[in-house]
């Protein structure tokens, strides 16, 4: 009996050892929790960090769905010297505790940005209750905490209103879908920097900010941990095209018939390779894209269909295409003098003793690699009608 | 812990043994010379008995021969005993030439021989049993000077008929099921084995109701150390009375302080055909429809007759639907109380903000509001069966608008919890043979998702399949074909595999032809091949 005793006392202390095991332990009702949509992180003019956290009135997106009228969201600003110390004066205000795993969006302001966010971004990253999974967006010309206050007609809550936009905007490639996860891994990436996506405020004359007067375009462009400079939405196909990231879009071309006219070809299979290859011990950057697409609109009279005006359309789109691509060629290696399309990783990869050589002054090498574009594009359907109606 | 308790109840099962075997075995009395004697002695026995009949009658010729007839009103059919044994005594045995003279010493013979007409007879020589047998609805005739009686078999009373019950309706399968009568009972089941290998073996049980229990089994195919457990268990019982196969199933079972049950029953004959068939033992109890099977394993609970009747794609994916019932039954409280209070990170955006504004001033804790549902839907249950029919509408609204809808609309209970609530209630009811098992588990596994989350619903269904693996139904591991694991056994678990691909017998549950006890579980595990 008393070996008996013994065995089960021991078995219960390992069963206590086990709750040790679990992640979290504490039990916290689920309505306890404010649940928080979104985080915007700006500087202030006395160089503190001024954190927004936008959280969600859950009874008034019910009521919302409902017709009603009501707010669905709070938002809340605190100052301190660093990220953790504003988040926690916040719990001084608020009845409910934040609760950050439903953030689904960080937006940083320019200000912030200029001077580097890695002292920002370490609290998202070290911070257990944190997702990396969340959104950035660098917010231009304006305030993040003016953005995560702008309001919503149609979505629940603001925060869930650009999550949406950026997820179902991919196929107007004048988006950057970015994650905090994959800015993080940017940064410590070498020979690669990261490029961001970008909420900017359009011309209004509304007194109230809403979330319609903002516009998420374009990229952001990082050296190191600092914001440096802007892609314009209009060049962010080519740098998709060369990043291979560009999944799905459309790119006009001239009518073959009549010059000043458009086809529009959706691209359905973009596939680029960047390579670098080295001659004479000198790097050349090598990209091959291969790019598929059906004509999607027609300008102007005349059949497309004929095999030569298809070779022509051929052409078009690989004209179209090259234009594109060099366009950001320029950009990243005589306006910013800036590897973000990743090409230096190329070399830290292939070549670890070259990039040891040129890794400090890198971007400025960069700037002086020629390059070697190959484009190869097909059109390959017409769509429903075979040539556009003439009217008579 | 409960090694105490059982060892105790071991002891008593033990004392109860020793008890039986002084008391239950009945003196054998012989029956008494004189008709006189016979008389009184009958009297005495069923002294104030109303309906207790005896009638005196003279025999032969010469009418010498005293004999007196002895039955109990309502359970013979009287007209079987007017026309077959009082009329031929009367008259025939009058009319009748015979080539023997009446005396004390040939009566019987010729009552035997030639007068009786009457398939079932016999002849008895002690005095108890023949009181066992009037009892039984039997007709006793005893014989002036003579030390033997003759039973006549003239049993007859008011049953219900053979109709289709209420627990086990099927779609497709017959519709037939046992009645309160032993005697149809065995004929069911006869009619649907025709084999004489079927046995019957009979025996009685109760010391005041002297219930008549039969162990049914297909010799050659059930394993006989099952055989020789089942009766050696049944044997030990002594308690006065056996009303239902109920009171067997406690005596008997080798798990009497667990939640889960190692004897199964039913009211279906082509049920029990299907089990004894496999190998198990089917223990019938008169008085009641319901019949047991032994050796029960865990996996009985997820087959239906009905998977063997229809096609083998639908029934398979029954199983797995059924599985998937069990599961949700026990387990959908306890993780959404998990995802609640613990795990509240790996529920969708949307599905949160449903999720919370359906919580919204509810004053309760997610498991307290879980258990009072719990135990609401349990109370409901209950009022469902116990209430006569014609109320069951006034039952039905006040549980459906009062507890579910009202209590919603006050803010008391959140919707999403009604909602989890009824998905346990509804899947409950598909495992119906685990209906008074899984209440416990769901609160097992609710108590401990409250205390450590997701870890604790894991480490209470651990606590639980360990427990599982240690049951025992005479001697077939409880978990059986899945631990121990038997691959071919596998067959019939999960999905049912079709009937011409069944070629052995469930592994676990057939005979061994070497006999003899082997080390490690109890069965012995021995192919044999199907017959063709």
């Amino acid at each position: 009996m008393k070996y008996g005793v013994k065995r089960y006392l021991l078995l219960s202390i390992l069963c206590l050892f086990l709750i040790n095991l679990t992640g979290c332990w504490d039990n916290k009702d689920i309505i306890e929790l404010g649940i928080v949509s979104a985080v915007g992180i700006d500087k202030t003019s006395d160089d503190q960090v001024e954190v927004t956290i936008q959280i969600m009135k859950i009874s008034a997106i019910k009521a919302k769905a409902q017709g009603s009228s009501e707010e669905t969201f709070w938002t809340f600003s605190k100052k301190g010297n660093t990220v953790f110390e504003a988040i926690r004066s916040i719990l001084t205000t608020i009845d409910h505790k934040p609760f950050y795993n439903f953030n689904e969006l960080v937006v940083i302001g320019e200000d912030l940005a200029k001077d580097g966010v890695m002292d920002v971004l370490d609290f998202f990253e070290r911070d257990h209750e944190n997702r990396v999974q969340s959104f950035v967006l660098i917010a231009k010309g304006i305030s993040a905490k003016e953005v995560l206050s702008a309001k919503t007609d149609l979505a629940s809550v603001p925060a869930l209103h650009l999550v949406e936009t950026i997820k179902s905007s991919k196929a107007s490639t004048r988006i950057i879908e970015m994650e905090l996860f994959d800015l993080l891994k940017g940064f410590s990436c070498p020979g690669k920097n990261p490029v961001a996506g970008v909420i900017e405020k359009l011309n209004s004359e509304d007194d109230e900010l809403k979330i319609i007067n903002l516009s998420v375009e374009g990229g952001a462009v990082f050296i190191k941990d600092k914001l440096q400079g802007w892609i314009e939405s209009k060049d962010l196909v080519g740098y998709l095209i060369i990043i291979n990231e560009f999944k799905n879009g459309i790119i006009n071309i001239p009518n073959p018939h009549e010059e000043n006219k458009f086809v529009t070809i959706e691209l359905k299979k973009v596939n680029s390779k960047m390579d670098i290859k080295f001659v004479n011990n000198k790097p050349i950057i090598f990209l091959d894209v291969k790019a598929e697409g059906n004509i999607g609109e027609q300008q102007g009279p005349g059949d497309l269909t004929t095999k030569e005006m298809v070779k022509k359309l051929d052409e078009g789109l690989e004209k179209k295409i090259e234009e594109e691509v060099t366009k950001v060629f320029k950009l990243a290696q005589e306006e910013y003098k800036n590897d973000f399309l990743g090409f230096g990783n190329i070399i830290y990869k292939k070549n670890l003793r070259y990039w040891k050589k040129v890794k400090d002054n890198w971007d400025s090498e960069f700037s002086n690699i020629p390059v070697d574009i190959k484009i190869k594009a097909k059109v390959l359907q017409p769509g429903q009608v075979k040539k556009a109606l003439e009217p008579k | 812990m409960f090694r105490t308790l059982i060892r105790k109840f071991n002891y008593l099962k033990l004392n109860s043994l020793n008890n039986s075997s002084i008391k239950n075995t009945p003196k054998k009395e012989e029956i008494p010379k004189s008709i006189k004697e016979i008389k009184n002695k009958l009297n005495q026995t069923f002294s104030e008995c109303n309906d207790f009949i005896t009638r005196e009658l003279e025999i032969g010729e010469k009418r010498e021969i005293k004999v007196i007839i002895a039955y109990i009103d309502g359970l013979v059919e009287k007209k079987m005993v007017d026309t077959e044994i009082i009329k031929p005594i009367l008259i025939d045995s009058r009319l009748t030439k015979l080539n023997q003279e009446f005396n004390k010493k040939t009566t019987i013979e010729i009552l035997k021989e030639n007068i009786i007409s009457i398939s079932g007879l016999n002849e008895v020589d002690d005095f108890n049993e023949s009181i066992q047998s009037i009892l039984s609805g039997d007709t006793m005739t005893y014989i002036d000077g003579n030390k033997k009686a003759l039973k006549a078999d003239t049993r007859g009373f008011e049953f219900r008929g053979v109709e289709e019950p209420d627990t086990e309706s099927v779609v497709r399968g017959p519709r037939e099921g046992y009645t309160e009568s032993i005697r149809i009972n065995t004929a069911l089941l006869r009619r649907k084995v025709k084999n004489a290998n079927l046995k019957f073996e009979s025996l009685k049980l109760g010391k005041q109701t002297n219930t008549d229990v039969m162990v049914c089994y297909i010799k050659g195919i059930a394993h006989d150390d099952v055989v020789e457990t089942v009766k050696r268990r049944l044997k030990k019982i002594n308690t006065d009375a056996i009303l239902e196969s109920g009171y067997i199933e406690e005596f008997i079972e080798d798990a009497p302080l667990s939640i889960f049950p190692t004897v199964g029953n039913t009211e279906k004959p082509d049920i029990t055909a299907a089990k004894i068939l496999e190998g198990r033992v089917a223990i019938l109890c008169d008085g009641t429809p319901f019949v047991l099977t032994v050796p029960y394993l865990f996996v009985e609970s997820i087959q239906a007759s009905e998977d063997y009747y229809s096609r083998f794609i639908s029934s398979s994916f029954l199983r797995l639907i059924r599985i998937l019932a069990l599961a949700s039954s026990t387990l959908t409280p306890a993780i959404y109380v998990a995802l609640l209070c613990f795990h509240q990170d790996i529920i969708p955006a949307k599905l949160m903000i449903t999720i919370v504004s359906s919580r919204e001033g509810v004053p309760f804790s997610a498991f307290i509001e879980a258990a009072l549902m719990i135990i609401a839907f349990e109370l409901l249950r209950e009022a469902g069966v116990r209430m006569p029919r014609q109320i069951g509408q006034a039952v039905s609204i006040v549980g459906a608008l009062v507890l579910g809808q009202s209590a919603v609309e006050a803010g008391l209970i959140s919707s999403m919890m009604v909602i989890v609530i009824a998905v346990t209630a509804i899947t409950s009811f598909i495992v119906s043979s685990m209906d008074r098992t899984i209440p416990f588990l769901r609160f097992a596994l609710l108590i401990g998702a409250n205390v450590i989350g997701f870890m604790g619903i894991f480490l209470v269904s651990e606590v639980i399949l360990i427990y599982m693996c240690s049951l025992r139904s005479f001697g077939v591991p409880y978990l059986a074909p899945f631990s121990p694991l038997n691959g071919m056994d596998l067959k019939d678990t999960f999905i049912r595999v079709p009937v011409w691909a069944m070629l052995k017998r469930p592994k676990a549950l057939t005979e061994n032809k070497d006999g003899g006890e082997q080390s490690g579980y109890r069965m012995k595990v021995n192919y044999r091949k199907k017959e063709d």
